[in-house]
């Protein structure tokens, strides 16, 4: 049993570095779907956008997207906390 | 097309009405100030109602059309709702309904669906459009749908590409929110978002190409024999070159000889560089089909063809 | 004193003090309750907020936090003689620094992953989050000057570590191509990449690359710039994950050689207390040290890790010890090899009598010796090529002083944006073209790498940069602990036990500020005067800190 709980150690840890792996482009994926979002919502308030037709066909499929805009925006007064840890080593 | 006052109207009703001798011809008022109603001297609706053999008029209810879009849009955004709880949903659309654009998109989705179902029964459609203003921005829509598509439809393109890079590496995620699950596309083929902007531009595409194309489609500028109204058409025509409409003869209407106006027109005819057709102002308003019918004797409608959509 | 007993008393104290200490704050102070949803539960959305099993989290964790850092400071501490390193190795660690990441994170987790810089403006005033921002961005500029120094200084020491460390990049280059663009198999490339890395290892020494330092700042300022360009994938990611892994085998090896070598440990255990470790000028063991030894003892950079995505992945409050002190202490655990590693082969690797060290006109050994005396121990005990181990363990610290480097550019230009932000509050001058101009991604970062790459150019000693970079990590950590004090006393309402964290923060703040100030007299003349301008701005904030650390203190916990 002891054995085991060690190789799940090391399976669990390699899982950790297997993260390491693709944190930037988690980030930025996360940047460029709230461009996306804010692109497509802006339309209803009038910043330069696409033709709010396009944004009410496409909007009911945007519920990770407009999740994610929503999430930003919640914490732009903590940008440590989305980047900074990120970026170390 | 021209600003209010000019007599679009009037010259439209004239056009088609000289057209449709020849060609089974509608004629659409999507001025939201309807006078087309008035100019035949008959009451008009939604439905088109035969005036004459071969001329059908019908006036656009814009309210309505607004409305039914909106319906639309609210049945699409349904689906959403899980995640809009918060917010309420008529709340939400009435904040849709304020918002810039709705009456261009109505106008011109109204446009497409006259010209579709005509496509058949009438060989000449002719537009009474609301004033330039409005009408720029709805005939520039199609062009600035393509430019904004094609910028996000880029955009999407590089989330999918993000998404598969890490599903490749940490398996498929499931997008969790208040116990509901959604799928996180990475493949364009399975992304309901990509298949619709892919469409729309498809739609868009084919506006564009028909407003674009001399064989079928022509603007006629109207305007009064005064410097404002040149300088009015000028910068039209500008908008309209820079979408590459096609640019039929000027109309000069309400010509009453007077020398400033002979002066306008001559500049007229150098600065728009397009052949003018001159319209006498008239001791009575013209109102009732004798009147527009000796109207179109100025306007000599046949040289509008070719085309089987035609702008006023 | 052999390197086996040393091994085997770091353990033990490290185990001791988690099971006796550690649980202790735990229960008692932070009052870690299993029950308690994490932040990954509740605001679970199935792609970043997603709680993970704790060694995944560990693994995480321990991958960021792992740097270049625990392996430079201790190679210049030992001026002092290797027990008074050792000594704030195990016990700075224990009960400053493992306490800190502790904390960091479990107030993180708290506050529904927020980071220790917002829960510092939340804890006490918003003034403090700004203060924090600078602090950021001065600790970017020195950063640079700091590690781009080490990485001159290697490559020139052993040009086959430049060939080595250029051949890294290209198969990271490579391996990123493949990996996220072709999207081949992540197992497979992982072993592609290792192979080929193993390979550039062994053939950088017939290529050594020599060029100046000059030259070598030239380069690193372009290669800041280039990586900062490209795409993620194409140089971050991959490298960063390539990394992962040479620290891992770094570690199996350097661990399990230095535990069974069982060589005696030839450096002075102690020279004198003003041994000249920092810039050549003698050095008081308090309140240097700490400036010196950063991550491996205590750095303010974890605070931001365990804060800023470690927090999110948190399963359950009861893993919080295991990762955020656990973690801190295995990285103790690093510093410790590198300490034993010099113990025995140091002198003969550097070619000094045990009576040089610490002795007037000493300099800080370079890297190379290190690696050397790393390679030496793999040689001993598993027949390792002292040449390949040698290559093999400066490319380590090459490959995270790297990744340090470039990703500096991005936390500046972060750091410099909240500054700007925060600071500036009226709309008139935000919309004011020199405002915009200021916060442009491309001056923020340009003037950090500039002046960095600047300051390292001009400094001639290493040491001397490193302890500047020490200095502004340090009062980060003391900003991070004092929070975490305050949230104790504030928040929690520990009440009296709460001195377990208020003395280190205090003693922290004054060990910091007293280090700002011998620096700034001793160091004039010897580092560009840049470098004590910055220290001078840090040691005015740090009293700005102090008071609003009193003001707050004083305010006390919310009346019921």
């Amino acid at each position: 049993m002891r054995l085991q709980s060690v190789w799940d150690l090391l399976k669990g840890f390699g899982s950790g570095l297997r993260y390491q792996s693709t944190e930037y482009v988690e980030y930025e994926l996360r940047e460029i779907e709230n461009i996306f979002s804010l692109l497509l919502v802006g339309s209803f308030i009038g910043i330069p956008s696409p033709p709010s037709n396009i944004s009410i066909r496409v909007l009911p499929y945007l519920a990770r997207e407009m999740y994610v805009m929503g999430r930003k925006a919640r914490d732009m007064d903590d940008i440590s906390g989305e980047v900074f840890g990120l970026f170390i080593d | 097309m021209g600003k209010g006052g000019v007599g679009k109207t009037t010259c439209a009703a004239a056009i088609a009405l000289s057209l449709s001798r020849e060609h089974r011809t509608l004629i659409v008022s999507l001025d939201p100030a309807h006078n087309l109603g008035d100019v035949f001297g008959t009451p008009l609706s939604g439905k088109a109602k035969e005036l004459r053999t071969g001329l059908h008029a019908l006036e656009v209810d814009m309210e309505q059309a607004i409305k039914d879009y909106l319906k639309e849009s609210a049945g699409k955004l349904k689906d959403m709702y899980g995640y809009l709880k918060a917010i309420n949903i008529e709340g939400y659309l009435d904040t849709i309904r304020l918002s810039p654009g709705i009456e261009e998109y109505a106008t011109l989705e109204e446009m497409e669906k006259i010209i579709s179902e005509g496509e058949g029964r009438y060989e000449v459609i002719v537009f009474d459009t609301p004033p330039t203003g409005l009408t720029l921005r709805v005939l520039a829509l199609p062009e600035i749908s393509l430019i904004w598509g094609r910028r996000l439809i880029k955009l999407r393109k590089e989330i999918l590409s993000r998404r598969l890079a890490i599903e490749k590496i940490q398996g498929e995620k499931k997008f969790v929110l208040d116990g509901k699950e959604f799928e996180l596309p990475s493949r364009a083929e399975k992304d309901a978002v990509m298949q619709e902007l892919l469409s729309y531009m498809e739609e868009v595409g084919r506006v564009k190409k028909l407003q674009t194309d001399p064989e079928r489609s022509v603007v006629m500028p109207v305007m009064n024999p005064d410097s404002l109204s040149l300088f009015e058409t000028r910068r039209a025509l500008n908008t309209l070159k820079s979408l590459s409409m096609p640019i039929g003869n000027i109309v000069v209407n309400k010509f009453s000889g007077k020398k400033e106006e002979v002066e306008a027109i001559t500049r007229a005819e150098t600065e728009l560089g397009r052949p003018i057709r001159k319209v006498p102002l008239l001791e009575e308003e013209p109102v009732g089909f004798p009147a527009i019918e000796s109207l179109s004797g100025y306007l000599r409608a046949e040289e509008w063809l070719p085309g089987k959509k035609n702008d006023a | 004193m052999t390197t086996t007993v040393v091994i085997i008393i770091a353990l033990a104290i490290y185990v001791a003090v988690y099971l006796l200490y550690g649980r202790r704050v735990a229960r008692d102070i932070v009052k870690i309750d299993p029950k308690r949803q994490t932040p990954a539960h509740k605001l679970y959305d199935g792609v970043d907020y997603v709680p993970g099993k704790w060694p995944v989290v560990f693994g995480h964790h321990f991958a960021s936090i792992a740097g270049a850092a625990p392996i430079v400071g201790p190679i210049v501490a030992l001026a002092w003689g290797w027990v008074p390193c050792i000594l704030w190795i195990w016990f700075g660690n224990a009960f400053i620094g493992a306490i800190h990441d502790f904390m960091a994170l479990t107030s993180s987790v708290r506050y529904d992953g927020k980071s220790i810089q917002w829960i510092s403006g939340e804890v006490m005033r918003p003034r403090v989050s700004f203060i924090f921002s600078i602090f950021v961005y001065l600790t970017m500029i020195l950063v640079v000057a700091a590690f781009a120094n080490v990485v001159a200084g290697l490559f020139i020491g052993t040009p086959s570590v430049a060939t080595a460390s250029l051949l890294f990049i290209a198969v990271a280059v490579l391996i990123g191509y493949l990996l996220y663009w072709k999207k081949l198999n992540l197992v497979a490339m992982t072993v592609l990449g290792l192979v080929l890395l193993g390979a550039a290892i062994a053939l950088s020494g017939v290529i050594p690359l020599a060029l100046s330092k000059t030259t070598w700042m030239v380069i690193l300022g372009v290669y800041i710039i280039v990586a900062a360009s490209l795409p993620v994938t194409i140089l971050l990611q991959p490298r960063d994950y390539l990394n992962a892994y040479l620290l891992i085998a770094f570690l199996v090896v350097g661990g399990a050689a230095f535990l069974f070598l069982n060589g005696p440990m030839t450096w002075p255990a102690f020279t004198s207390f003003n041994a000249p470790a920092i810039g050549g000028q003698p050095s008081p063991f308090w309140p240097t040290v700490p400036l010196v030894i950063a991550c491996g003892a205590l750095s303010g950079f974890h605070a931001i890790v365990g804060s800023g995505t470690t927090s999110k992945m948190l399963d359950t409050e009861s893993h919080a010890l295991r990762i955020g002190y656990g973690a801190m202490l295995t990285e103790g655990f690093v510093s410790t090899l590198v300490v034993a590693a010099l113990g025995v082969f140091g002198l003969t690797v550097a070619g000094v009598a045990a009576a040089d060290v610490g002795a007037a006109g000493w300099k800080a050994l370079g890297i190379g010796v290190f690696s050397e005396s790393y390679a030496m121990g793999a040689n001993a005990v598993f027949g390792m090529s002292v040449a390949f181990g040698t290559t093999f363990a400066s490319l380590v610290v090459c490959a995270f002083a790297l990744t340090t480097l470039d990703t500096t550019n991005r936390i500046a230009r972060f750091a410099w944006g909240d500054i700007f932000t925060r600071g500036v509050t009226s709309e008139k001058t935000r919309q004011s073209g020199a405002f915009k101009f200021f916060t442009s991604k491309w001056v923020a970062a340009t003037i950090a790498a500039a002046l960095g790459l600047y300051l390292a150019n001009t400094g001639e000693l290493y040491s001397a940069m490193w302890a500047a970079f020490g200095g502004a990590n340090q009062m980060l950590a003391a900003i991070a602990l004092m929070t975490s004090c305050i949230w104790a006393t504030n928040v929690l309402r520990g009440g009296k036990r709460c001195l377990v964290t208020l003395i280190p923060a205090l003693f922290l703040w004054v060990t910091v500020a007293a280090a700002y100030i011998w620096y700034i007299i001793t160091m004039a003349g010897i580092v560009n005067s840049l470098t004590l301008v910055i220290m001078g701005i840090m040691l005015v904030l740090s009293f700005f800190l102090l008071y609003e650390f009193i003001v707050a203190l004083k305010k006390g916990p919310k009346k019921a």
